[in-house]
Order: C-alpha cells, then sequence, then structure tokens
C-alpha cells in the first residue's frame, strides 16, 4: 500500500516538475531563453517549435509570435510635395524576426507597438512629402511603398523586427477640404453638361442645315431640269410652227392676224369703220355689182 | 485469486485502451479542415474523414473552410428579410485617377485553402484580408478616372481588385482564396449626385436633339424630293403640252393651206369676212366717211362706254 503511495506521489512530482521544466514553442512562436539574467549559452535564440527544457529558478523563456502581425495607425496629415494636404490612413505587417533583440531592446510585444506608431508615421510622412500625389494615384506607388518599407526597416530590424510592407488603406481629403472638393467636381459635371448639350446642338445644327441644303439642291436641281425641259418644248414647238408656217409666210400671218383679232377684239371695242373697207364696201356700192378683192 | 487478479489487471488495460482510443479519435466535417500539431510543431493536415491522433503530445486545429464574406463601406445589421443596412462613409469613400471621389461598396468573398498558411504564417488573417482588400480596391481606383469608374469599367475593377487581393493574400500567406469580388454600389457622393444626374441628363438631351434632327431631315428631305419631283413632271407635262399644241396648230395652218392653195383669193376673203363676222357683232361701231375721222373724233365718247344710255 505504501509503494502505491510512493509511485503516486512521485508522479504528481513528475508532473509538477515537468510543468515547471517543459516548455512548448509553437509552430506560431518563437522563444528567448535566458541563463541568470543573459542569453542562454546553449541557445538562447529559439526559433524552431517544438519541446524545450529549462531548470525552473536557472532559465527562463520568453514566447513571442513570430507570425506576420499588423500595425493598424491612425489615420493622419501628410503633405506631398505638390503642396496637397491629404489624410493617410496605413498599415504595416511585420514579423519578430529575433526574439533576442526585440527582449533585450524592447522587452515586451506591447512595447514593440508604441515603438511602431513612433518609428512607422516619420517615413510615411517624409517619403510621401517626396512626391506629388499624382505619383501615388499611378504606378509609382510600389516605389513610394518600398521607400517607407526600407525607411522603417532602418529603424526596427536592429529591434530584430521585420516589416515586409506598408500600404496605404485610405488616401483622402482631409474633412475640411472635402467642400471644395465637391465644388469643384460639381463644376467640372457643369462642363460636362454643357458640352453634351453643347455637342447636341452642333450635331443638331449639321444635321438640320444639311438636309435644309440637300432638299434646297433637290429643287435647284429640279428647277435647273424643269427649265431645260420647257425650253426644250419651247424650242421643239418652234421648229415646228416655222417649218410649217414658213411654207407660206404670207398666208400665215393673214390668218393669224384674223386669228389674233378673234381674240384680242371683244364686244368692250369700239371701231371706226371706212365705207371704203372691203367688208363694207357692198353697203354702199347702189350697184351691188361685183367688184374684184382688194 | 490469482487468475482472476491477472484477468481484472487486463481488462483494467483494455478499458484504458479503448479509452485512449475513444480519445485519439476523432472526425472532421465536410465544410472542415485541421491541422495537428505535435509538441508544438506541424505534423500533418487532415481533411474531411475519420482520423486519429496521440493526445497530449499531438494537439489538433480545425476550422470551418466555408466561403466567407467581408463587407466594406456598409455592413448588414440585419439580414431580413426586410435587410438593414449601416453606411460606412470613411471606407467607402475613394478617390479616383482624376482626383475625384466616388463612394464605393462592395464585398470580398474568400475562403480558407491552406489552414496551416491560414493558421500559422499571419495573425489576425480576418483583419488582415480588410487591410489588403481596402488597399487594392483603391489601388486599382486610383488608376481610373472617376466616368471609368461609374460606368463601362465596373466589371474590370472587381476582377482587377479580386486579383489584386489574391496577390498581396498570397505575399503574406495568408492561407486564402479569393472568391469574388462584388461591387455593390458605385456611385458619386452625395453631395454631387446632383451634377451628375444632369450629366447624364444632358447626355439624353444631347441624344434628343440629333434625334429630331434626323427626324426634321427625314421629313424634309424627302418632301423636297417630291416637290423636285412634282417641278420635273410639270415641266415634262408643258414641253409635251408645247410640241402637242405645236403639231396640232400646225397640222390644222397646213390643212388650211392646203385649201388655201386650191383658191386662194376666195379663201381669204372667206376667213377675213368671216372673222369680221365673229367679231364684230356686240361691238360698237362708227362708219365715218374717209378723211372725216379727224372732225369726227374729238366729240366721240371714247373710253366711256359704259356710261352712255
Amino acid at each position: 500500500m505504501t509503494r502505491w503511495l510512493a509511485l503516486l506521489l512521485l508522479l504528481a512530482t513528475v508532473a509538477v516538475a515537468g510543468a515547471f521544466c517543459i516548455v512548448v514553442v509553437d509552430e506560431r512562436e518563437t522563444g528567448f531563453r535566458t541563463l541568470l539574467g543573459g542569453p542562454d549559452p546553449l541557445g538562447a535564440v529559439l526559433l524552431e517549435p517544438g519541446l524545450y527544457l529549462r531548470v525552473p529558478g536557472l532559465q527562463s523563456i520568453d514566447i513571442y509570435d513570430k507570425r506576420l502581425q499588423r500595425f493598424d495607425a491612425d489615420s493622419q496629415e501628410v503633405q506631398f510635395s505638390d503642396g496637397r494636404l491629404m489624410e493617410v490612413d496605413y498599415y504595416v505587417a511585420y514579423r519578430i524576426e529575433n526574439p533576442q533583440l526585440l527582449r533585450e531592446q524592447l522587452r515586451s510585444q506591447e512595447r514593440l507597438q508604441s515603438f511602431l506608431d513612433d518609428n512607422s508615421f516619420g517615413p510615411v510622412r517624409d517619403a510621401l512629402g517626396k512626391y506629388p500625389l499624382d505619383a501615388l494615384l499611378s504606378e509609382q506607388r510600389g516605389a513610394v511603398i518600398a521607400e517607407i518599407t526600407r525607411e522603417m526597416n532602418e529603424k526596427l530590424q536592429p529591434r530584430g523586427v521585420l516589416v515586409s510592407d506598408v500600404r496605404l488603406r485610405r488616401t483622402d481629403y482631409p474633412e475640411g477640404n472635402l467642400p471644395q472638393t465637391y465644388q469643384r467636381m460639381i463644376k467640372e459635371r457643369e462642363r460636362f453638361a454643357r458640352k453634351f448639350r453643347a455637342e447636341g446642338e452642333e450635331q443638331a445644327l449639321k444635321l438640320r442645315s444639311k438636309a435644309d441644303l440637300d432638299s434646297q439642291l433637290l429643287r435647284a436641281e429640279a428647277g435647273r431640269q424643269s427649265s431645260e425641259l420647257r425650253g426644250e418644248g419651247d424650242a421643239k414647238a418652234t421648229s415646228v410652227y416655222a417649218d410649217a408656217y414658213s411654207r407660206d409666210p404670207d398666208f400665215y400671218a393673214f390668218q393669224r392676224s384674223l386669228e389674233a383679232y378673234r381674240r384680242s377684239l371683244d364686244a368692250e371695242t369700239t371701231v371706226i369703220l371706212s365705207p371704203q373697207m372691203p367688208f363694207l364696201r357692198h353697203l354702199f356700192d347702189q350697184a351691188g355689182k361685183r367688184r374684184a378683192t382688194p | 485469486m490469482k487468475l482472476l487478479a491477472r484477468f481484472s489487471g487486463l481488462a483494467l488495460l483494455l478499458a484504458l485502451l479503448g479509452l485512449y482510443g475513444y480519445l485519439a479519435y476523432f472526425q472532421i466535417e465536410a465544410d472542415e479542415q485541421g491541422v495537428v500539431l505535435r509538441l508544438g510543431r506541424y505534423a500533418r493536415s487532415v481533411g474531411p474523414g475519420p482520423h486519429f491522433y496521440l493526445p497530449p503530445f499531438e494537439l489538433l486545429e480545425r476550422r470551418r473552410v466555408i466561403v466567407e464574406r467581408a463587407e466594406f463601406g456598409f455592413r448588414t445589421i440585419k439580414t431580413g428579410p426586410p435587410q438593414e443596412y449601416e453606411e460606412r462613409p470613411l471606407e467607402k469613400r475613394m478617390i479616383t485617377g482624376d482626383q475625384n471621389i466616388v463612394d464605393t461598396e462592395f464585398v470580398v468573398q474568400y475562403r480558407i485553402t491552406d489552414l496551416r498558411d491560414y493558421l500559422f504564417n499571419a495573425r489576425d488573417v480576418e483583419q488582415f484580408t480588410r487591410d489588403v482588400a481596402q488597399a487594392a480596391i483603391r489601388e486599382v481606383v486610383s488608376q481610373r478616372s472617376i466616368d471609368a469608374v461609374l460606368r463601362e469599367e465596373r466589371r474590370q475593377i472587381a476582377l482587377e481588385t479580386r486579383d489584386r487581393i489574391q496577390e498581396l493574400v498570397d505575399a503574406y500567406g495568408l492561407g486564402l482564396s479569393i472568391q469574388q469580388v462584388a461591387l455593390q454600389e458605385v456611385q458619386p457622393p452625395l453631395e454631387v449626385q446632383d451634377a451628375f444626374r444632369d450629366v447624364a441628363g444632358a447626355e439624353q438631351d444631347k441624344q434628343r436633339l440629333i434625334l429630331e434632327a434626323e427626324g426634321y431631315a427625314d421629313q424634309i428631305v424627302p418632301q423636297a424630293r417630291g416637290e423636285a419631283e412634282a417641278l420635273l413632271n410639270e415641266a415634262r407635262a408643258y414641253r409635251e403640252t408645247r410640241i402637242l399644241e405645236a403639231q396640232g396648230e400646225t397640222a390644222r395652218f397646213n390643212d388650211l393651206l392646203l385649201e388655201y392653195k386650191k383658191a386662194p383669193a376666195v379663201t381669204r376673203e372667206r376667213l377675213y369676212i368671216e372673222t369680221l363676222e365673229a367679231i364684230l357683232p356686240g361691238m360698237e361701231k362708227i362708219i365715218v366717211q374717209d378723211g372725216g375721222t379727224e372732225r369726227v373724233l374729238p366729240y366721240l365718247p371714247l373710253g366711256r362706254r359704259g356710261e352712255t344710255p
């Protein structure tokens, strides 16, 4: 019985001792082992995940997250090289590369946050200040970001932290500038609206005047052709008349005159006749004998 | 007694083994993925199905890998119906390449494709994805004019943003696959919407003016064509009439001439008399001896015929 008890006691002791002596570094983590406060000569930097032993009281192991982490910066006003003031909101993607350096210089991950805050805004402001806003809105963005990342790493790598990316999440006009921006947008739209309407009028005028031109040309051409046709008719008629009448011009003149009298003299006409005229010669010739025609 | 003790020891062993087997068994559901860590170190990934592991030396991490969605520029408060949304003005405000502001609401759909990457490469993957998506869409939007964003290139923007997010997600090794980026509402800010609407109206006006002018052209050109043809027909009629008249008159003249030639003097006399006969009735006639005209003429009521009784 006492043997059983002793075994149980031993097991409990081993378990408790194990809990104190064994540290598991997870796949997500990295550790830093110290011996009496200084880096452990057996291996201080525990990059590989696995089971690690320590002697309680002599050694201690600090655990850090070694995954890619994000630092979320507050949005800040930045002046670009073209004088434009913008509100930028960025995040920093970093990972703890060397837990020893971090432990020695910054101690904890919480203090790293404020250190990141201090050391990211400067490079962001400086780098953006060298470029006009247009550069950020273009393909050059990549180069700007690389420059910020490089500058941050100059400060952070000696502290065991590697910045892998800095990225602008938002670039906005400061709230105070929004009214002007809206005004500018409205003016631009008004310009477009006017342009579209003017273009409409332009095209409409072109189309209408072209239609007017076309129809007038159609009429003019028809006028020309009809004059020709009329002329042709007149010419042909004249030649027909001339052909016929030239066969006896004298009779034509006579006959045509008679016809003209019929047409031009009517009841409104007063004629003064002479008894000598051939028409009346029989009226006053008592003899009533025939005479030769005049 | 000794036998019993031996059997009970075996039973105890079997019972312990059974218990351990029960503890070591696990099942990954169809919508899950799992990762087994042995003493902290990655050991293996497991897909849907029955599996065993060795606790306490091994540790199991399991996650659902269904399609997740992240909303930008708005949040669904109630999935409804009716749905309720809440706006996020700052999140949807973006600057276009021509330095205009456009409000863009969009949804990103993604799912975990590699649980190992998802768990071990980055902390706070969801938030990373949100950051990346916002940076990506602003990059894409900032390379276009506001007109391009508002109109023709919406599909293109969604596709490019999806690719860009995937690129960054891969670079960070987040273990996600971006299924889709769906642009919801893309519109100019409220403050300038009227101006944008007016541009749309102006375009309509332009089309209307052009259509009206085309209508005018369609009306007056055929009219003119008709009038022209009418004019030509009139002229043709005139020509034919003139020629036919001439032919008719000359035919009559020729006939007359033929008769006249047979007895010129008589015919001439006849024609003359017939004509006078036809025109003199109804006329006022004054017969004056030759040489008397000068004396009589001043007394005649010439031009006042209507007044004489």
